[in-house]
């Protein structure tokens, strides 16, 4: 079967300054993959490559074999790829419900002459997306805080609406920046479990995390970047006694 | 009672009234490019005279009907809107404020130099079409619509990116392609309530569209909320209602006009109704729960 996501000899260049220097790696359908590394080695810049916030200086981006290098965010998610923000990112002043309602937006057609005139197959489709946004919300457990404003959440309830809000646009595959970033150890088990809950529901995830004992419980496979390069990749196991992966975290041993 | 009568016998208060449904639509429009898109605009008035030139000259020069030529104006506003807005809609905040501001003062000045506009001295001779009847009329059906437009999959993403644009386009919305919308619909509004605003005064000067104008209409919907179409009906009727009311005190009436917006701004920042959802509010007055809501789940 081939890769879900594959990534082809990506750089990426910001004014002189190489963030990511031909990077290739390959995401299966159905696993968990971390790509893990020190601050700066270019992990949310991958993530930003593949949902189509930057555009690679080369090499090529493929989803479903389908050659995706370039395209602009909004078609991106369209082919079935969605993702959190390492800085939360939510529509602060709009209800939980009505963030999770735009989540549905590449699933769903009605315009502007469909919202005024609003015939019977829009209010179908409206009905459609208040269902999708309900389980969503059910998915992450936040289905009782639907008419909050996104604002008045919590800050673990607010990285929990943005796992919803992305999955509202039923990804394939579904990229996690820092989805445990500031939460305590009883919410990162909560979340750990919620993702293996997406999972199992079919969705391919790909995650960047600096909580090691998080990453290493969940990912099937991982991915250890620094300096923009990709230093190690295998199973949890394999990548934790990598020596070139304990210097480039520890640094090296005095001789 | 002797004042209800007043008001609605008196030609003077319903053409004050007429004229504030008149800058009612304009600013329906502003609010859905500033306050509900999130985009400066500050050269509105100028789609105004865009929409008032358009319907005025097809009236007077070519018998057109008045509702036809209404129309005509709108769509012609509608298409300046996105001419400006296919290329300024990359910059954001400031900038895009000051694209708009410029694009205001040379509508203008090219109105002054038109030979068919009649220049600096205006066109006159517009037939009087516009009646309260019209005005109401239209009111209410642009409310309705844009009521429709804020609770609709459309009405979602433009909210979307006035919050975050990224997310928003990282939700899958072509940004781009909505802002040009919303920049279409709010402008199309503008251009009808020019030519409501010809056909009541009759005539008309590029001197009545400058960016004082233009500013004027960004009051009534910064004062009233941004956002918030009650907020928009709202800073409308106060504050154009406002100047005529404060004539006696005669020419302090600009000074205490001015003295309101600064003790506005110091205990309403955000507008009269602004951040205040009236649908959400009666909702937890009435301790309902909403049809369509998500509540309950498992």
């Amino acid at each position: 079967m081939p890769p879900l996501l594959k990534m082809e000899n990506i750089s990426i260049v910001f004014g002189g300054l190489t963030a990511v220097e031909s990077i290739s790696f390959e995401v299966e359908k159905g696993r968990i993959v971390s790509l893990i590394g020190p601050n700066g080695a270019g992990k949310s810049t991958v993530f930003n490559i593949i949902s189509g916030i930057y555009s690679p200086t080369s090499g090529s981006v493929y989803f479903l074999e389908k050659d995706i290098t370039g395209d602009r965010a909004y078609k991106i998610t369209g082919y079935g790829i969605a993702r959190t923000f390492q800085n939360i990112r939510l529509f602060k002043n709009l209800t939980v419900a009505d963030n999770v309602r735009i989540g549905c937006h590449s699933r769903s057609r009605a315009g502007f002459m469909g919202a005024v005139l609003r015939a019977g197959r829009v209010k179908g489709e409206e009905r459609g997306i208040t269902d999708r946004a309900k389980e969503s919300l059910a998915v992450v457990g936040l289905a009782d805080k639907s008419e909050d404003l996104a604002k008045n959440l919590s800050y673990g309830d607010q990285r929990k609406l943005e796992i919803a809000r992305a999955l509202a646009s039923s990804p394939e595959l579904l990229l996690l920046d820092e989805p445990a970033a500031g939460m305590n150890a009883g919410e990162k088990q909560g979340l750990m479990e919620m993702i293996k809950a997406i999972s199992h529901m079919g969705v391919t995830i790909l995650l960047v995390e600096h909580d090691m004992k998080f990453v290493m419980g969940i990912s099937d496979h991982i991915i250890v970047l620094d300096y923009g390069q990709i230093i190690a990749s295998g199973t949890p196991e394999e990548v934790q006694n990598d020596p070139v992966v304990i210097e480039a975290y520890l640094g090296k041993e005095a001789d | 009672m002797q004042a209800i009568i007043d008001i609605t016998t008196n030609p003077y208060y319903i053409q004050v009234i007429t004229m504030m449904g008149v800058y009612l639509i304009a600013a329906l429009g502003l609010n859905l490019i500033t306050g509900v898109t999130g985009q400066f605009s500050f050269g509105h008035a100028a789609y105004m005279s865009i929409g008032a030139y358009t319907s005025a000259l097809l009236t007077k020069n070519l018998d057109l009907p008045f509702l036809l030529s209404l129309l005509a104006g709108g769509l012609m506003a509608a298409l300046f809107g996105v001419i400006l807005a296919v290329p300024s809609m990359r910059l954001t905040g400031d900038y895009l404020g000051i694209t708009t501001l410029g694009f205001g003062e040379i509508v203008r000045v090219v109105f002054i130099n038109m030979e068919i506009t009649g220049g600096a001295r205006g066109l006159a001779g517009i037939p009087r079409s516009t009646d309260l009847t019209v005005v109401f009329i239209l009111v209410v059906l642009f409310i309705w619509a844009l009521y429709r437009i804020n609770n609709s999959r459309f009405g979602r993403a433009l909210a979307a990116i006035r919050e975050d644009e990224i997310a928003a386009e990282s939700m899958g919305i072509n940004v781009f392609l909505y802002k040009v919308e919303s920049f279409a619909i709010g402008t199309f509004l503008a251009g009808i309530s020019g030519g409501l605003y010809a056909h009541l005064l009759q005539y008309i000067n590029p001197a009545d569209f400058g960016f004082a104008k233009s500013f004027e209409l960004l009051n009534f919907v910064v004062i009233g909320g941004l956002g918030s179409i009650p907020g928009t009906v709202l800073g409308t009727t106060v504050l154009s209602l406002a100047p005529e009311f404060l004539r006696f005190v005669k020419e302090y009436r600009m000074l205490i006009y001015g003295g309101l917006m600064v003790l506005m701004m110091i205990f309403r920042p955000h507008g009269i109704l602004g951040g205040v959802d009236l649908g959400r509010l009666l909702r937890k007055v009435l301790r309902k729960k909403p049809p369509a809501a998500l509540s309950g789940g498992n």
